[in-house]
C-alpha cells in the first residue's frame, strides 16, 4: 500500500525525470534529511543540479521561483510549514498571481507551492495552523488540497507539468503517513467524480486534475444531510458518516472538494437538492473561513431548497501545544456526529 | 491612460510595464527576488543572459531585498543591481530612512560594488557597460550605487522640499543640460523637435485609441 508521503515523493522523482524544466527549491530539502516531512527525500541525490536548498527566506524563495517561471522553468517550492505562508504572501498576491493578468497575458507563471498544513501533532500555535483560507479567492491563484481518496501524486504531477499558473498545493500533515484508500476500504460508499453541471461518472476518475468526489452510502436509504469538506477532514467525515449509519441509522452523503479556489457550487447543489441539509466541515478557524463562503454561495444559489445549514470548524483560538487542549480546539469525529444529530 | 493599445492593454498601469524583457511592478522590493530568479534560470539553462534590477534608497528598507542579494551571491547569479540613491523616498529623506550606508549592504554579502556620484548619462553608461561585461563573464552579481538627486516630485505636486533647493539641484545635476553641453545649438534644436514630435504623435494616438473591451 502506498502512503501519501510515498506517492508525493515518487511523483517528484517522476516529474524531475520527465521534464528538464522542473526545479525544486526549499529549506533543508537536501539528503540525507530530505525535507522536514521527507517529501523531497532522495531528490537531491537523483537530481543534484535541479535541487536548491535555500536560505531561510520564504519571500525570497518564492520570488526567485517566480523569476525562474518567467524564464522557462517549472519551479516547485516547498514551504516547510503552512504557517510560514504569511511570509510569502506579498510575493504570491502582488507578484506571481498578478503577472499573467497585469502584463496582459504576455507571460505565465507555472509555479507550484507545496505546503504541509494542519495540526494534531502538538506543534502549538505557529506550526499547526490551517491557513489556506487567507489565500482563497485570490484571483490568479489555484488552491488545491489533497485527501486520501484520490492519489495526491497524480494531482501534483498535473499541477507541476500541466498547469501554467500558480498553484498553492496544500498537504495536510496527518495525511502523509496514511495510505491512499483502496476499493475495499471505501466499499461502504458509491463514489462518483463530478465533472461539470449535470455530469458525473462513477468511480474515481484518475485523469481528472483536481476531482470533486461525491460519496454515497451503498445500500442505504436516501441520505438526508450532505457534508462537504476537504483535506484530512474528509477522512474524519467519512468515519463520522459510517458511525452515524451503523450506530444511529442516520444517513449522510459527502462531497469532498480538492480545488478550493476558484470553485463551483454545482456539485454541492447536486447533493443538497436531495438532502436539503448542508454541513460544512473544515480544520481552519470558524470565523470568516472556507465554510462561510460555501454557505454564502449555497444560500445565494439555492437557499430556498435548504432546510438547515451548519459549520464545524476549529475554535477561533490559537492552537495550543498541549495535546488535550489542541484536541479541544480542533474539530473531530465527535463534533461532526454531534452536529449532524442536531441537524436532522 | 488605460487604452487598449497600452503596453499592458489597460490592465496594468504605469507601474506595471512589460515590454520585451522589461518588467516593473508597484510593490517596493518585490521585483528583487524575481530578477534574481530570472538570472538564475538563464544560468542553469546554459544561456549567457544577465538580469539588471533597479532599486531606490527607500527600497533598502524592505527585508526581501536582503533575502535576495544573499541568494544572488550564494548561488553566483549573473545580475547587476543598480541602486539609484536620490537621497529621498517619496517625502522621506534618506537620513530618516536608512542607517549605515548602501554600498556596505552589498559588500557584506560579498557582492562587488561600484559607487558613482553622477548624473552624467555617458559616465554612468560606460561604467554600467563594463560591469555588465564582468557580470556576464564571471557569472556573478555586482552592484552599482549611483548617488544622485531627485529633480521633481515623487508623483504630482507632492514635493515637500524647499523650492530653492530643488532649483539648485536642477541647475547643477539635471542630466539633459549636462548631455547637451557637448552638442551644437542646431543639433539640440533638431533633437528637441524630433522628441516633441514623437511624444505628441504618441500622445495623440493614445487619445484616439479605444478603451479596452470589458470582459465579464
Ligand atoms: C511595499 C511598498 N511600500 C510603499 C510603497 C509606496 N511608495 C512608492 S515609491 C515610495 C518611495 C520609494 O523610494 P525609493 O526606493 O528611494 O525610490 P525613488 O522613488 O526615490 O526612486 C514609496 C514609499 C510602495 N509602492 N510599495
Ligand atoms: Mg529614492
Amino acid at each position: 500500500m502506498t502512503t501519501i508521503l510515498e506517492s508525493l515523493n515518487l511523483t517528484l522523482h517522476d516529474v524531475l525525470a520527465t521534464d528538464q524544466r522542473v526545479v525544486l527549491l526549499g529549506e533543508d530539502i537536501l539528503d540525507p534529511y530530505g525535507g522536514a516531512f521527507k517529501v523531497t527525500h532522495g531528490i537531491s541525490t537523483a537530481f543534484p543540479d535541479r535541487t536548491f536548498t535555500t536560505p531561510v527566506s520564504e519571500a525570497g524563495i518564492l520570488g526567485v521561483a517566480t523569476g525562474m517561471a518567467l524564464r522557462g522553468l517549472r519551479p516547485v517550492v516547498e514551504i516547510m510549514f503552512g504557517d510560514f505562508l504569511t511570509l510569502l504572501a506579498d510575493q504570491v498576491i502582488n507578484h506571481a498571481t498578478k503577472f499573467r493578468f497585469m502584463y496582459n497575458d504576455q507571460v505565465s507563471v507555472p509555479l507550484v507551492i507545496r505546503v504541509p498544513m494542519g495540526g494534531r501533532r502538538g506543534y502549538g500555535p505557529t506550526h499547526s495552523q490551517t491557513l489556506e483560507k487567507l489565500f482563497l479567492g485570490t484571483p490568479g491563484l489555484k488552491v488545491l488540497a489533497i485527501n486520501n481518496l484520490t492519489d495526491p501524486g497524480q494531482i501534483l504531477f498535473k499541477a507541476i507539468l500541466h498547469d501554467d499558473d500558480p498553484v498553492l498545493f496544500v498537504e495536510n500533515k496527518i495525511l502523509y503517513s496514511q495510505s491512499i484508500l483502496d476499493e475495499n476500504e471505501t466499499s461502504d460508499f458509491i463514489i462518483t467524480t463530478y465533472l461539470s453541471q449535470n455530469q458525473s461518472v462513477s468511480g474515481l476518475l484518475a485523469d481528472q486534475y483536481a476531482p470533486t468526489l461525491h460519496l454515497q452510502l451503498r445500500d442505504a436509504p436516501e441520505p438526508n444531510l450532505t457534508i462537504t469538506t476537504y483535506g484530512y477532514m474528509a477522512e474524519l467525515c467519512r468515519q463520522a458518516a459510517l458511525q452515524l449509519a451503523y450506530e444511529d441509522e442516520l444517513f449522510v452523503d459527502l462531497v469532498v472538494i480538492t480545488q478550493l479556489s476558484p470553485f463551483t457550487i454545482d456539485p454541492i447543489y447536486k447533493a443538497v437538492r436531495r438532502t436539503h441539509r448542508l454541513l460544512v466541515v473544515e480544520e481552519g478557524t470558524y470565523t470568516m473561513g472556507w465554510g462561510a463562503e460555501i454557505l454564502a454561495r449555497s444560500v445565494e444559489n439555492f437557499g430556498e431548497e435548504i432546510y438547515k445549514i451548519q459549520r464545524v470548524a476549529a475554535l477561533d483560538s490559537p492552537i495550543p501545544a498541549s495535546r488535550s487542549l489542541e484536541n479541544a480546539v480542533l474539530p473531530d469525529i465527535e463534533d461532526i456526529v454531534h452536529t449532524v444529530k442536531m441537524m436532522v | 491612460m488605460g487604452k487598449s493599445t497600452g503596453v499592458s492593454g489597460g490592465r496594468g498601469g504605469s507601474q506595471h510595464l512589460h515590454w520585451r524583457n522589461f518588467f516593473s511592478n508597484g510593490v517596493l522590493g518585490g521585483t528583487v527576488p524575481i530578477a534574481v530568479g530570472m538570472a538564475l534560470a538563464e544560468k542553469i539553462q546554459g544561456r549567457s543572459s544577465i538580469a539588471i534590477n533597479f532599486l531606490g534608497d527607500g527600497t533598502m528598507g524592505e527585508g526581501v531585498v536582503y533575502e535576495s542579494i544573499n541568494m544572488a551571491s550564494l548561488w553566483s547569479v549573473p545580475i547587476l543591481f543598480v541602486v539609484e540613491n536620490n537621497r529621498i523616498a517619496q517625502t522621506t529623506p534618506v537620513e530618516l530612512n536608512l542607517a549605515g550606508d548602501i554600498p556596505s549592504r552589498f559588500t557584506a554579502f560579498g557582492i562587488k560594488t561600484t559607487v558613482l556620484d553622477s548624473s552624467d548619462a555617458i559616465e554612468i553608461g560606460s561604467t554600467a557597460q563594463q560591469m555588465m561585461v564582468e557580470v556576464r563573464n564571471e557569472s556573478a552579481p555586482q552592484s552599482l550605487v549611483i548617488n544622485t538627486h531627485r529633480f521633481g516630485p515623487h508623483s504630482k505636486g507632492d514635493d515637500t522640499r524647499d523650492e530653492d533647493q530643488i532649483r539648485a539641484i536642477r541647475n547643477s545635476r539635471d542630466p539633459i543640460p549636462l548631455l547637451a553641453k557637448s552638442l551644437t545649438v542646431e543639433k539640440i534644436d533638431s533633437i528637441n523637435e524630433e522628441v516633441e514630435d514623437e511624444v505628441l504623435k504618441a500622445f495623440q494616438a493614445a487619445v484616439d485609441d479605444p478603451f479596452p473591451e470589458i470582459l465579464t
